[in-house]
């Protein structure tokens, strides 16, 4: 019989049993996977708070910019209804095809915008009357006016903006679409 | 191709982002920190899991680790933390029961021995998986690993004599608890290489 109660046996025994093994082939797939992208910084911030600020600040950006942005466009639309009264006021050119409209202004800021053609007979709430330059800020853009009903109303198309609102196609800018642009201004 | 002849070497590679160095030092260390893993959860799973989280922790880390230290210590510090983070402990040694009832299996054993072996399976498989958590990774630096009570005091933060000190006491406990099965025939085992 073997002295069971012998330190030297248990030892052996817990170094046979607990000995190294080899870590299997998979181990560094699983790991290759799933590590994040090695940056390696003294005092690394942590990830999320980085997010965190970048989102706020592009937030706040954003917020601060579409606001002015609408905040301008609708300041200059009533301005330049109010200036030509009932649709009356001076106008670069006067004309109810949206087809002439689009290549004026083409001609005048060098990209397309679509105007939808509301000169059907089953469609006359909106009319195009004309349109004329204006500026927002230091930039150029165009005024286009229409008949509304009894009034008048005001899309603003500018260089450089997202994608129009109503129209979706356009390769240009269209800040006020119609009816369905917040920053329509009707008379 | 990583050349380097040396962790300090391969580490400081890594700081400078060179990606063989990592493969280089996982391949370096992979075997070592996945042992004690697996040697203190008894689960292949979780020890994956672990050797997983230790070396993304490496990984992550490494800009912060000095150099002027041990890297093994730091590394054994590492897995000694996920190990004891892991928070689906399986509070088992099941690959450590059947492989000791396999080795206390001796060729000329007979019945009563078989049934002998299978109780002390089961009483060792109570008794380690009753180990507290310190003290099973005690067992696993110490017997896994064989490092000496200076290095496993080193990596814990402990002194040496607290190191010895736990380790004697576990020792009488397992040698207390495993003392009626004294009858079992161990000759053949000390064969087993």
């Amino acid at each position: 019989m073997a002295d069971f109660q012998g330190g030297e046996w248990l030892e052996s025994q817990l170094a046979r049993q607990l000995g190294p093994v080899a870590a299997p082939d998979s181990l560094w797939l699983r790991i290759h996977e799933q590590r994040r992208p090695l940056r390696v910084q003294a005092n690394p911030l942590p990830s999320w708070l980085l997010a965190a600020a970048v989102l706020l600040l592009l937030g706040a950006g954003l917020a601060w910019r579409l606001g002015a942005t609408n905040e301008s466009l609708q300041m200059l639309a009533n301005r330049e209804l109010r200036e030509m009264g009932t649709g009356s006021g001076p106008l670069d050119i006067r004309s109810g095809d949206p087809g002439e409209i689009e290549s004026w202004v083409k001609a005048k800021l060098n990209y397309d915008v679509r105007l939808a053609d509301h000169s059907g007979p089953s469609d006359q709430t909106l009319q195009i009357v004309g349109a004329r330059m204006v500026r927002t800020g230091t930039s150029p853009a165009v005024l286009i006016v229409y008949r509304a009903g009894q009034g008048s109303a005001a899309m603003i198309v500018e260089r450089g903006r997202p994608a129009a609102i109503a129209f979706g196609e356009s390769r240009g800018s269209c800040l006020l679409c119609h009816a369905h642009s917040a920053l329509l201004v009707l008379r | 191709m990583v050349l380097k002849e040396n962790d300090r070497e391969l580490v400081e590679a890594c700081r400078q982002g060179e990606a063989e160095a990592f493969r280089a030092l996982f391949e370096r260390h992979k075997d070592k920190v996945y042992s004690i893993a697996l040697r203190y959860s008894g689960d292949a799973a979780v020890a994956q899991d672990i050797a997983q989280e230790t070396f993304l922790k490496l990984f992550v880390g490494i800009g912060s680790f000095r150099g002027e230290g041990n890297f093994s210590s730091w590394l054994y510090r590492l897995v000694v933390n996920s190990c004891l983070d892991q928070k689906r402990k399986i509070r088992r040694f099941m690959p450590l029961v059947d492989e000791a009832l396999a080795m206390l299996r001796a060729p000329d054993s007979n019945v009563l021995d078989e049934m002998v072996q299978a109780e002390l399976g089961e009483h060792l498989r109570s008794v380690l998986a009753g180990l507290a958590d310190e003290q099973r990774i005690l067992l696993v630096l110490r017997y896994t690993q064989a490092l000496s009570y200076d290095e496993i005091a080193g990596i814990l933060g402990t002194s040496s004599g607290t190191i010895a000190s736990r380790l004697s006491r576990i020792h009488r406990m397992l040698e207390r608890r495993l003392a009626r099965f004294s009858g079992i025939r161990t000759g053949k085992a000390g064969e087993r290489g």
